[in-house]
């Protein structure tokens, strides 16, 4: 199976965090190249996050507490922290989540809850920090009016291609719309 | 309501007093852990039993067969 990534992403995200979405777990389960580059990844100091409605959406053909363990054991050895009470982030961060609900209510499905949540904290942690991520193969539900879409990780499988995205909130959009919203 | 059948209760139980793993949780604000260690062997060996059951849910459920899920 083969990746076509940047040449200096791995050195570009040293010493930074990965937000990441279930579809990555899918595919470093199924994908042993993407494995092995996210362990690289995390080997230069990309440390690796996530929230409980990823693990949910995960570990959700668990049918025993043996398989449900797997699970959880493949997101711990990975070295994967899960973040808790993500929740609170849409009362006490309003104003942004107003905003990423008015630029992502013109897809068909609406965005899904556990989308919402990931862009929320990205927002959250951009204040503490610009070297943080989200990975996610969900196109679709991460809006490029607020978001920027910084590296593509190309997948290939036995009949097609996939990707992942790599996207970073940009302060820039989110002003440019909030003054045309005045 | 139906409930569990006579026989089903025991097993039902049984489940239920198995140890669950713990995921590495983190509050929000405070910088991931350097010392998140891997184990990438391990975690290629339950990749493998985790393929095999990712494609039972999937075909359970009728989701596409491609390794990407659609949400």
């Amino acid at each position: 199976m083969k990746l076509v990534y940047p040449n200096d992403l791995i050195p570009r995200l040293s010493n930074s965090h990965l937000l990441l979405d279930a579809n990555v777990l899918f595919h470093a389960v199924q994908n042993e190249d993407f494995f092995d580059l996210l362990v690289t990844m995390h080997t230069k100091g990309c440390a690796f996050l996530t929230i409980q409605s990823v693990v949910f959406e995960f570990a959700r053909g668990a049918k025993s507490i043996e398989q449900f363990n797997w699970y959880i054991d493949f997101i711990n050895l990975l070295g994967i922290q899960v973040h808790k009470d993500v929740e609170s982030l849409i009362t006490k961060d309003r104003a942004f989540a107003v905003l990423l609900q008015t630029h992502t209510s013109q897809s068909k499905k609406g965005i899904s809850y556990t989308d919402f949540l990931l862009l929320m904290l990205l927002h959250k942690f951009a204040h503490l920090s610009d070297k943080i991520n989200l990975m996610t193969a969900n196109y679709t539900d991460v809006p490029l009016k607020i978001f920027d879409r910084k590296d593509i990780i190309a997948l290939e499988y036995d009949g097609g291609v996939q990707s992942q995205a790599l996207y970073q909130i940009s302060q820039s959009k989110i002003d440019s719309l909030v003054k045309r919203a005045k | 309501m139906n409930g569990p059948k006579k026989g089903e209760d025991n097993k039902l139980l049984d489940e239920l007093n198995k140890e669950v793993h713990q995921l590495n949780y983190i509050e929000i604000g405070k910088a991931a852990e350097d010392s998140a260690q891997l184990d990438v062997k391990r975690a290629k060996e339950i990749a493998k039993q985790l393929r095999e059951n990712i494609e039972a849910y999937r075909n359970e459920t009728g989701l596409s067969q491609r390794p990407h899920p659609q949400t």
